[in-house]
């Protein structure tokens, strides 16, 4: 009974597996495939490859090697024009075999090891290190367009003078000349001079008169008696 | 190769092509193009073809992996419709009386589902056994397995196919 059962099932089996083996396909499929295979050789023959299309055998490669040709030449030409517009380096070229003799001076046991062991030429030659004096060379050889701008932040003092003279009046403005303020000094020093003049040292008596005939301090004082008052008007006279 | 050759290739080849594709596909417009589609890779490999030994598992090989990556890409929505039209292929095929034809159709819907719920390799490994042009060198060369690999593979699908028919 089991056996039966299971002789049905694969029966079942045999014979959905044979409709697929017996499947057949629809009329004309070789037909249509080999049309497939036609148009795909058609179409990789039509699509050039990048190759064909630099050689220039059609018009659009013809158009893409000129444009090509165009931007070499462009870039060229943009290339030797900024290779004459900026001046050439001035970075000094590998220094010569003797430059040693100042590496073995500086550094003496460094050298003894160099010596000791083989080492190729190209060791020896040792590059100038770029210098700053180079720089300032090469900024003076700059035409005046391409020098670097000097221009540096105002300090604090100058900033005040800057202050000062948005703020200050024409007066303040005029005291801040050099040549005003000259004249305004010998001015003042002229007017100090004049207030604090030292009064002329006193004539000496002894000439007209003896000590002890001189006249009593009280009547000394009097300007009326004073006979030494008039050199001093006199020399009052001069200064005015 | 030349393109008689191709010719050659097509005209022998197709229909075997064809077979294994609608075993997976179980819908005949998308397995004529994947034929189509492996005839194509053919073409693009001609250079090839004297070095290869095997033609006919080469080419089985081809078709048998344009299949699954359609059925890769495939919703899960078209796999019923797809049904319906490998039912239809067979009681075309059968030419039998229609009372018998609807009762073959249901049988063969019944293993197509059983067979669909086997494990990968075993559902491949039957499916290709089917196809009475490939021996068991040939679906091992075509799975990448040994032939006494296959052969368990194959009695492992039909005994887990008929416990699957009994329920």
């Amino acid at each position: 009974m089991q056996d039966e059962r299971d002789d049905r099932i694969d029966q079942t089996i045999d014979k959905a597996l044979a409709a697929l083996r017996q499947a057949t396909p629809p009329d004309g499929i070789e037909a249509r495939i080999e049309h497939r295979l036609l148009q795909h050789q058609r179409a990789a023959a039509l699509r050039p490859g990048w190759r064909d299309t630099l050689r220039g055998s059609t018009i659009a490669g013809g158009w893409l090697r000129g444009a090509f040709s165009g931007a070499c030449f462009a870039t060229g030409i943009i290339a030797v024009l900024l290779s004459l517009h900026h001046p050439k380096s001035t970075v000094t070229p590998a220094a010569p075999i003797n430059a040693y003799s100042g590496f073995i001076q500086t550094f003496p046991k460094l050298a003894v090891e160099q010596h000791s062991r083989p080492c190729t030429p190209t060791i020896l030659q040792a590059k100038a290190p770029p210098a700053l004096q180079s720089t300032e060379i090469a900024r003076g050889a700059l035409p005046e367009n391409h020098r670097q701008p000097l221009e540096l932040p105002l300090t604090r003092q100058e900033r005040d003078l800057v202050r000062l003279v948005h703020i200050a009046g024409p007066e303040q403005l005029a005291s801040m000349s050099t040549e005003e303020r000259v004249r305004t000094e010998a001015q003042e020093e002229a007017s100090f001079d004049k207030f604090f003049t030292p009064p002329p040292p006193p004539k000496p008596i002894a000439e007209t008169a003896s000590p002890a005939d001189t006249p009593p301090a009280a009547d000394s004082q009097s300007p009326s008696s004073v006979p030494d008052s008039q050199p001093s008007t006199e020399s009052q006279k001069q200064e005015r | 190769m030349s393109q008689p050759d191709l010719s050659a290739l097509v005209r022998d080849y197709s229909g075997l092509l064809y077979r294994v594709a609608l075993s997976l596909l179980h819908n005949a417009a998308e397995a004529e193009d994947v034929v189509q589609d492996a005839f194509v890779r053919v073409l693009e490999r001609e250079g090839e073809l004297s070095s290869i030994t095997g033609i006919r598992p080469w080419l089985v090989r081809i078709a048998w992996n344009l299949a699954l990556d359609r059925i890769r890409k495939r919703r899960p929505d078209q796999i019923s419709a797809q049904m319906e039209d490998l039912f239809q292929a067979t009681l075309v095929s059968a030419q039998v009386p229609a009372d018998q034809a609807l009762a073959d159709a249901q049988q063969i819907a019944a293993v197509m589902r059983a067979i669909k719920t086997l494990p990968r390799l075993e559902q491949q490994a039957l499916l290709l056994s089917a196809m009475e042009e490939l021996s068991t060198a040939e679906i091992a060369v075509i799975l990448g397995k040994t032939e006494s690999s296959i052969r368990s593979l194959l009695f492992r699908a039909r005994a887990h196919l008929r416990e699957r028919l009994k329920l």
